[in-house]
């Protein structure tokens, strides 16, 4: 029984229809979003268990689709790993038989589905566990951080286009400095947009809203402050990477060998 | 304007057409099977009427936001262009490989090559988005719909590991996914229209 359903778990056509049905789901889901933007929105800066929790549950016609995502990838997670562990246990003998740049070839894709169960698990860790706070700039406006520290917008600046004259007045970079304050230290930083600052775990990123109207209008453009823990991150970013790099050189090998 | 900007150079209305060019030229330049050449002059169809296409869309350049004025930005793009110029003419040698006229199978190398393409544009976006968004993927149409393409291609590819599936079944499935991706690309852009300014 136990051997039928790891059999039934570890089997290349569950794989290739769970990833059919993610996407499906995925064109579902951004059909959704695309109709119900405000609906969704709250859920890129909360976790999913509170989002749903506060609006997921009462609204499952809208909902369902997050919720089969979810129940999907699992499935596909565990079909990963099954697939990866059975292969990799019916390759590891033969590895002397083969050869070093044989074997490399034939192993490759489990540890491309090796990484693809890390991007999966990141993901997973980075919606449910996590810090978010979002805050408008404010000058001198003091924001308690954990460990009893805090930081303090201590000045704001925002750069504009002055050439060519079709740009003119439209906004080009903003920079803020934040003063970080523990009970030990005092440190003022930069933070500019797409730069954002990295400290004791947390990433500070300015946000700005450049829609068409602030782009032209020469009004102060709203900023913000995103102050984020994010623990899975560094762990979707770079395990997609070497996924991405395995592929680039596995595929032109598979054709050799 | 006396300024050159890289990011409208990739706008995918326009970079679209060219991308596909490259890609038929260097098919075109590398392949050797006699047989297989009136199958390849045929991609002048698919590069004329995207580039047709093109002159319908609205132009324009938006001055690059915080957000936009780093190199990221032609990067993502530029590789993710040239990933789905791969993805839709795999579509296009997928209906000769119907009609028996593509033996060598260039809309799975097409495939291959725009999976390994779209994965790294999607990694570039990621950290592109974190950065600026502080989110590596949000929730919204259009990173769903990357998504819901790169899970399309990623079942594609697993299909040649099914005994009783044959590269008929994949080229239905490479054309379904050419049609997935215009209907993503285009829904996009005629939303798009009633934007006044594009190209940034």
């Amino acid at each position: 029984m136990i051997k039928r359903i790891w059999n039934f778990c570890g089997d290349i056509k569950v794989n290739f229809w769970l990833i059919f049905a993610i996407s499906i789901n995925l064109a579902l889901g951004a059909y959704f979003i695309k109709f119900n933007p405000k609906f969704f929105s709250p859920l890129n800066h909360s976790l999913v268990q509170d989002w749903f929790l506060e609006y997921g549950q009462y609204h499952p016609g809208q909902s369902w689709w997050l919720v089969l995502l979810f129940v999907l990838a699992f499935m596909l997670g565990v079909n990963t790993f099954v697939c990866a562990v059975k292969r990799i246990a019916q390759l590891w003998p033969q590895r002397k038989q083969n050869g070093f740049r044989v074997f490399s070839v034939k192993i490759a894709p489990s540890f491309i589905h090796l990484c693809f169960l890390f991007i999966l698990a990141g993901h997973f860790i980075s919606l449910i566990i996590g810090y978010e706070l979002n805050i408008p700039v404010q000058l001198n406006q003091k924001i308690a951080l954990p460990r009893g520290d805090s930081v303090e917008v201590i000045s704001r600046q925002v750069e504009r286009y002055t050439v060519p004259a079709a740009f003119n007045g439209a906004v080009r970079q903003c920079t803020v400095l934040l003063k970080f304050q523990s009970p030990e230290t005092t440190e003022i930083k930069e933070l500019r947009v797409l730069h954002p600052v990295f400290r004791q775990g947390m990433s500070f990123h300015l946000d700005v809203l450049t829609n068409n109207q602030s782009q032209q209008a020469a009004a102060s453009p709203e900023l913000k402050l995103i102050i984020k823990k994010d623990p899975g991150v560094a762990l979707v970013i770079l395990c997609f990477a070497a996924l991405c790099l395995l592929m680039f050189w596995y595929f032109p090998q598979r054709k050799k060998t | 304007m006396g300024v050159w900007l890289p990011n409208p150079v990739f706008d995918g209305n326009y970079f679209l057409p060219w991308a596909m060019a490259a890609i038929s030229l260097g098919i075109r330049c590398f392949t050797k099977d006699e047989n297989n050449k009136a199958v390849i002059h045929s991609l002048i169809i698919p590069v004329c009427f995207f580039s047709l296409l093109a002159l319908v869309f609205p132009r324009g350049i938006m001055p690059p936001g915080p957000k936009h004025a780093t190199f990221y930005v032609p990067l993502y793009y530029g590789i993710d262009i040239i990933a789905q110029a791969c993805f839709i003419l795999g579509g296009w040698f997928a209906v000769f490989h119907l009609k028996e006229k593509d033996p060598d199978k260039l809309f799975n190398s097409l495939m291959v090559a725009g999976f390994i393409l779209y994965s790294i544009s999607q990694v570039i976006g990621a950290y592109w988005a974190y950065l600026g968004w502080a989110l590596p993927m949000h929730w919204s149409t259009k990173h769903l719909q990357s998504a819901s393409i790169w899970c399309y291609y990623a079942a594609i590819l697993h299909l040649r590991y099914f005994p009783v599936w044959n590269s008929r079944h994949e080229s239905w499935f490479a054309l379904a996914g050419a049609a997935l991706l215009l209907l993503f690309i285009y829904g996009a852009q005629i939303s798009a229209l009633s934007f006044p300014g594009m190209g940034g």
